[in-house]
């Protein structure tokens, strides 16, 4: 092996070095800095129920904190990790398949910051309608959903 | 490089075709799937009559099964009854023991007299007495009985005996009207089978007098028993054209994912021979790596098991991570990840360990790249574990399963997957650790074996080094100081055995996986103290945080669902309702039985007056609020009250009416209340909680403790510890961070606890949150390891077994192993017997002390009832019940005869989620065996309890107590759940002692075996100068001397043969030779005579004659030259067996059969392969014969390096051993020279005459280090000279 090729090689390895400790910096990536500045709360609220209208968790995701509580009308409830609320509400949205999401209530002062609406969506071939509940708390500059309510 | 392979692969051709089969299919397949679309479209009418047609001969089938299942049962019950019920057999015991049996478990049966008088029942009753008899449909006809809660499906029949006819009935549970949620519930519901199976909506109605539905979106059809009845209707939504086009797009899909995974599966097979042929292991590794990742991905993307399957393990909710973009977002896709990346990091250890043992690897010495390789496996090494202790946090915190919160030791299902994806995780991440250290090893400078040991010593101590230095310089270190040096050290020690001691052995792989169980589970275990611990803030944040939005939005989302139910619409116009009964079917199908929250639901008809109500903790006292008389409004109306009898206690209460019609027919209201004292919701019995509740599900709320302090006095205490003012001190002295809060353990009654406290303020107070959870014994620490360690012991040993009977032909039964066996039978079984009686004596204790705390409180109530008779002079005995569990806060019931009279807990009777007849069992123990009490225990759903029967005599009427744990919370001092804990953990503890200790003794009492057996080999291979060296006494000692005996007498013998064998040798030979010289000489005689008597009869022709004698003369000589060359050419080479042959592997051999001498070997081959032409086992002897004389001359180290020119190999065999003097290196190829005190002396003479022969050379070199080397020098193998040959 030539002298350059040790040389690149050791290069090499110092940069993963240094990757690795900026890595551990980053968050994990479903509360990634995506969002960098606390954006107002209706923008927050508005963002989430384009996220439940449209079914896409991944709308949604930016938002969960690492412990939330879901309550879903499939019998899903309890305490779930932000990476296990992915799949769960994934998993709910493919089942339960929206047809119209609005917020009806959206409370955004500081000791309670929650929003309820109405979801309709077809399950086995029957349309119905289920409400909607999704509180949040100010987690440094973001807003994280601490419950979602399904029933 | 590339295309000269390209051009080698072939593959096979018949997998190929069935490659290309399938792919044909697939494409088959693609085309067919919209023409079915189509055709179905065209045709949907027809196709929608077919689908209804099916799904109603579908769920009468399914109903006609069950029905089956009922009728068998009935007519093997008749059987049985006629023979217990004959007079002449008659025994009541009997009766109640076949009512009673196993085998009817999940059924209700009751047998009721002539007379009508039910005789004998189950413990689940189905049909009250009196709705029994007249009957309601011909006997032996099947149907349904709707009780309040559950419909039946139901037949009564008769049995005759003796001319007396007796009635009995049947029943089985079709379906629960109500749902809870919580791990003691089992679901009944015909509707949702059938819902879930055909993928739509389906209505069931249990009663005959159902009219079709007119909705032309629904089809309805009857449901007929066997003779024909109409029992009850079935309504369903009809199937859409767009569900089945899915459906069917989803079946081409799932069809074509198939397909496509055997495509590339047989593609991979058909490869096979040729992936085999690859002569590098790095491409053959990194091809194998790329077939694994393609395929892992393959098997994602085509949703292949995830879509195939249902259940626990495809539930997110059981574990789900977004790592690698979903490849683990269930236990199963986890596990099928975690199987690939083992099985890649499997290939690449064998791979490496071929390498380390294949002498022929290239190790050259570069120190330059050995410290780059050094740096790039430090770094990788320490990356790896933090990777491996993400996984596992991941585990722990991604995951709604708890592995250390429930004593239980057999795990559910999806428990047990993520505890052997653990392993699976686990194993590969110690594989690509020890193969890193290995691979660092293998590219040593210096690879003797003590330097190398001293480089090992160095390596673990700088890895150790930059291990505690990556921990310190990350934001987040995952695991701790002392936990990284612990896992670096049993890595280590993983390398040493594999490298050091046996490169080989299967049993490395074991141990990799032994080693990797306790360090998985050790990771798993430290993360879920810290979840624990994350528990406790997030308890302390939960009962801080205002909750009354949730909770109005709960109230809100009930009452709207109630206002919306048919039945509860249905119910209002049928004033026989059991409103009692629906109320609680509303709360338990709504979140406030999920939230586990004290709340209450009650139903009211127009004028205000309750009609029904559920109460899980909250008792309005049956008055509707003020504010509520007369709402009309369409939206919940939800106020803040107080709970009557408690104005410190607030709840929320909220109303709506029920319309029909825009017709009002009543109220349903429905309270929530969040109290500090109900945390853990003690108001509702464990059979009702969901055990989900608001605050967290990581540990058990119950065993918490929580102070609450405001301005630094103790305002509300969680629990039934109330800590002193001294226990009080550290909490209020305690140093809060900047978010104020701290981490303490603190002391309370001789306990030690982890403690959170969280300062906030609320209103201008000061309030601190106080939790606190008790530190786990030791016991526990153990049982926690150990029931994970062994169901991972359990996958181990069946992966074992496997591997046993797949090669099964190597399997060596030794003697060492079936020692081990003993040693293991031996004392793992009284353990267990111990263990198992210890267990039984435990069960005893506890039931012996259940009974006694049972019975305690049954004599506790009965003294206060004749107490409170006594005093207030009264007759009403239900009135004095009532006052007595009032005012001793103790729930029980009182039977009189067979039926119950009183309960403290009536609602759940009054609602018919309990029986209230007496347990049969209880019935005929004290009845008719007269006991005074009886404990038994008894089941709602899959809840099981204890309750204590006992009878009593109250101003001259029978009664009979009932107190169970159902209701009563029954502290017992001695705990089987503990006593488990306790035995389990410490045994597991003593059997790996036991288990290591056998293993130890098997390998020292096997071990002069061993040598006896290694030391026959040796002779076997011609080596007799083996010495065996033992400290053994008796046996083995007469064994060890009558072996070395028989070695030295068999060298005798076999010198002594040899001598003789080459005297006869010798002796023939000459006697050949002298005959053959013989026959030319003659002639020359004749010839030279002839020639004298020519000279002297001066013959004329004296010049032609002399011509001719000379040339005859000549021409013998040249015969007898002819005769020495082959005599010489035959005495030099002996009769070898000349073959093409490695000389590596030769070496090797010889080399291990001196294991057992303790003699270090360093084989430095300069080349890949030594191809020679030779006989093996004269080689061997050599070889044998130059490592003796070492051993003999002391020598503690032998080295052997080859070399190797254009064509010859160069061996140089040196040692450390005492050397041979200079004034006898000419001699020591001679015969019969030794300066041995024995042997032949001809062991070097053997081996030069054998390497001449082959065309080599051997020789002394002289070098300066001390100890003796020779130089053998042999040609290489050339094909031309074999043909030739």
């Amino acid at each position: 092996m030539k002298k350059t090729h040790y040389i690149l090689l050791l290069m090499s390895i110092v940069v993963m070095f240094n990757m690795n400790f900026k890595a551990q910096q980053r968050e994990n990536f479903i509360d990634s800095g995506r969002i960098k500045s606390r954006e107002p709360i209706g923008m927050t609220f508005n963002k989430i129920e384009k996220g439940i209208s449209s079914g896409k968790v991944s709308e949604l995701s930016a938002y969960f904190s690492s412990q939330m509580y879901l309550n879903l009308s499939n019998g899903i409830s309890g305490y779930y990790s932000s990476n296990q609320a992915y799949y769960i509400l994934e998993d709910f949205f493919d089942t339960y398949h929206v047809t119209e999401f609005k917020f009806d209530n959206i409370q955004n002062e500081e000791s309670s910051l929650y929003a309820t609406g109405s979801y309709h969506f077809l399950f086995k071939g029957k349309r119905d309608v289920a409400q909607v509940y999704v509180s949040v708390r100010q987690a440094g500059k973001k807003w994280k959903i601490t419950q979602i309510n399904i029933n | 490089m590339i295309t000269e392979f390209l051009k080698k692969i072939k593959g096979d051709r018949k997998y190929f075709a069935i490659v290309f089969f399938i792919l044909s299919l697939i494409f088959l397949s693609g085309i067919l799937s919209p023409i079915l679309v189509s055709h179905v479209k065209d045709n949907w009418d027809k196709e929608l009559t077919i689908k209804i047609n099916n799904i109603q001969s579908s769920v009468n089938s399914i109903f006609n099964g069950r029905e089956d299942n009922l009728l068998l049962c009935v007519k093997d019950l008749k059987v049985k009854l006629r023979k217990v019920l004959n007079p002449r057999n008659a025994s009541y015991g009997a009766l109640i023991k076949l009512v009673n049996d196993e085998d009817y478990e999940n059924y209700s049966i009751e047998v009721l007299a002539p007379n009508g008088k039910l005789i004998a029942w189950s413990p689940m009753v189905a049909l009250p007495q009196n709705d029994i008899l007249p009957l309601a449909f011909p006997a032996g006809q099947i149907h349904f009985y709707n009780s309040e809660l559950v419909t039946y499906l139901t037949v009564t029949d008769t049995v005759l005996s003796d001319n007396d006819l007796f009635y009995f009935v049947v029943s089985i549970p079709f379906e629960k009207q109500y749902s809870i949620q919580n791990p003691y519930y089992r679901s009944v519901s015909f509707t949702k089978d059938i819902s879930d199976k055909f993928l739509t909506r389906f209505y069931v109605d249990y009663t005959p007098f159902t009219e079709m539905t007119k909705d032309g979106r629904k089809y309805s059809f009857e449901l007929l028993n066997k003779q024909g009845s109409k029992v009850g209707l079935v309504t369903f939504f009809k199937p859409s054209l767009g569900t089945t086009i899915d459906s069917l797009y989803q079946a081409t899909t799932e069809i074509q994912a198939i397909l496509t995974f055997l495509v590339y599966l047989f593609v991979g097979i058909g490869f096979r021979k040729d992936f085999k042929a690859i002569k590098f292991r790095s491409a053959r590794f990194l091809i194998f790596t790329v077939y694994c990742t393609v395929y892992r991905s393959l098997l994602y993307y085509l949703g292949f098991p995830s879509s195939f399957l249902r259940g626990p393990l495809v539930d997110p909710a059981n574990f789900s991570s977004t790592f690698g973009s979903g490849i683990v977002r269930s236990p199963i896709e986890f596990f099928i990840t975690a199987l690939f990346v083992l099985i890649i990091c499997i290939q690449g250890f064998r791979y490496l360990l071929d390498y380390l043992h294949d002498s022929a690897s290239r190790r050259p010495k570069n120190i330059f790249l050995f410290v780059i390789l050094y740096l790039l496996s430090t770094f990788l090494f320490l990356l790896t574990i933090r990777g491996l202790s993400a996984s596992v946090k991941s585990i722990v915190f991604d995951s709604s399963l708890r592995y250390f919160k429930e004593p239980n030791l057999i795990p559910n299902l999806a428990s047990l997957t993520m505890i052997l994806n653990l392993l699976l995780l686990g194993t590969a991440a110690v594989l690509f650790l020890c193969g890193l250290i290995l691979l660092l090893l293998a590219y040593l400078p210096k690879p003797e074996k003590k330097i190398s040991k001293y480089i090992f010593a160095g390596l673990f101590l700088s890895n150790q080094i930059w291990g505690l230095l990556f921990i310190e310089f990350q934001n987040e270190a995952l695991i701790s100081p002392v936990l990284s040096i612990i896992f670096i050290s049993l890595i280590f020690l993983l390398v040493y055995q594999t490298y050091y001691v046996d490169l080989k052995s299967v049993f490395n792989y074991i141990y990799i996986t032994l080693i990797a169980s306790v360090i998985s589970i050790t990771l798993l275990n430290y993360f879920n103290l810290e979840l624990e611990k994350i528990s406790l803030r997030t308890t302390a944040f939960e009962i801080n945080r205002p909750n009354e939005n949730l909770l109005r939005f709960l109230l809100r989302e009930t009452l709207q669902n109630a206002s919306a139910n048919e039945d509860v619409i249905t119910n209002f116009y049928d004033h026989n309702s059991n409103y009692d009964a629906e109320a609680f079917k509303l709360w338990a199908n709504s979140t406030l039985q999920r939230e586990s929250i004290n709340s209450s639901l009650s139903i009211w008809n127009k004028d205000g007056y309750e009609l029904g109500v559920f109460d899980a903790g909250i008792d309005l006292g049956g008055s509707l609020p003020g504010q509520f008389k007369n709402y009309s409004g369409q939206e919940p109306k939800i106020i803040e009250t107080v709970l009557p009898g408690d104005s410190s206690q607030k709840i929320l209460t909220g109303i709506i009416p029920v319309y029909d019609r825009e017709i009002k027919l009543g109220y349903v209201t429905a309270s929530i209340g969040f109290n500090f004292q109900n945390l853990g919701a003690n108001s509702i019995p464990d059979f009702l909680e969901s055990k989900k509740n608001i605050i967290n599900s990581v540990l058990d709320i119950k065993l918490l403790k929580i102070f609450k302090f405001t301005n630094s006095r103790l305002t509300q205490v969680y629990g039934d510890i109330y800590p002193s003012r001294d226990q009080i001190k550290p909490i209020l002295n305690a140093k809060l961070s900047q978010d104020n809060e701290a981490w303490l353990e603190l002391s309370l009654n001789g306990e030690d606890y982890y403690t959170y406290i969280l300062k906030t303020s609320k209103g201008g107070s000061q309030e601190i949150t106080v939790v606190l959870t008790k530190e786990k014994r030791l016991s526990w620490d153990l049982f926690n390891f150990f029931k994970i360690f062994l169901i991972h012991c359990i996958f181990i040993v069946l992966l074992l077994i496997i591997f046993l009977l797949s090669s099964i032909k190597k399997l060596k039964y030794s003697f060492r192993s079936q020692l081990l066996l003993v040693f293991l039978f031996i004392s793992i079984i009284p353990v267990i017997v111990l263990a198992v009686y210890n267990r039984q004596i435990a069960q005893q204790r506890s039931q012996s002390a259940t009974f006694t705390e049972l019975n305690e409180r049954s004599n506790y109530i009965e003294n206060n009832i004749r107490k409170e008779l006594k005093i207030t002079g009264s007759n009403d005995f239900i009135q004095t019940f009532d006052d007595v569990s009032r005012e001793l806060g103790i729930s029980f019931s009182i039977y009189e005869g067979t039926n119950q009279i009183f309960n403290s807990s009536e609602q759940y009777y009054k609602i018919g989620l309990l029986t209230d007849k007496l347990n049969p069992e209880v019935y005929y123990e004290l009845n008719y065996l007269s006991y005074r009490e009886y404990l038994t225990k008894e089941k709602i759903d899959n809840f099981v309890y204890d309750a204590f029967y006992k009878k009593v005599t109250i101003k001259g009427t029978p009664f009979i107590i009932c107190v169970s744990d159902a209701f009563n919370k029954v502290r017992l001092t001695f705990s089987v759940m503990g006593n488990d804990v306790f035995l389990f953990g410490v045994y597991s503890f003593a059997t790996l002692i036991m288990i290591i200790l056998s293993a130890f003794l098997a390998n020292r009492i096997s071990l002069p075996i061993r040598k006896l057996t290694k030391a026959t080999g040796s002779i076997a291979h011609g080596d007799f100068n083996v010495e065996l060296k033992n400290n053994a006494k008796g046996e083995m000692k007469d064994l060890f001397n009558g072996f070395s005996s028989m070695t030295k007498e068999l060298q005798k013998n076999q010198v002594e043969l040899a001598e003789l064998e080459r005297e006869n040798a010798w002796k023939e030979m000459a006697k050949q030779v002298a005959h053959e010289i013989k026959n030319p000489l003659t002639p020359m005689k004749l010839a030279v005579q002839q020639l004298i008597v020519s000279y002297k009869d001066k013959n004329k022709n004296f010049d032609n004659i002399f011509e001719k004698i000379s040339s005859t003369i000549l021409s013998q000589i040249e015969n007898l030259s002819l005769i020495a060359s082959e005599f010489s050419r035959f005495a030099r080479m002996p009769n070898f067996k000349m073959e093409r042959l490695d000389l590596l592997p030769v070496i090797n051999d010889t080399v291990n059969l001196f294991v057992e001498e303790k003699i270090n070997f360093e084989v430095r081959p300069g080349v890949s392969e030594v191809i020679i032409e030779a006989d093996d086992s004269q080689l061997r002897r050599m070889f044998i014969n130059l490592f003796r004389n070492s051993v003999q001359a002391g020598a503690s180290k032998i080295e052997i390096s080859i070399d190797q020119d254009e064509n010859y190999f160069t061996l140089v065999v040196s040692d450390n051993g005492t050397g041979i003097p200079d004034g006898i290196k000419d001699k020591i190829f001679e015969s019969n020279f030794t300066t041995k005190s024995k042997g032949m002396g001809i062991g070097l003479k053997l081996a030069k005459r054998f390497i001449e022969g082959i065309n080599g050379s051997i020789e002394i070199i002289s070098r300066a280090e001390p100890g003796a080397a020779f130089r053998i020098t042999i040609p290489k193998y050339k094909i031309e000279n074999f043909k030739k040959s």
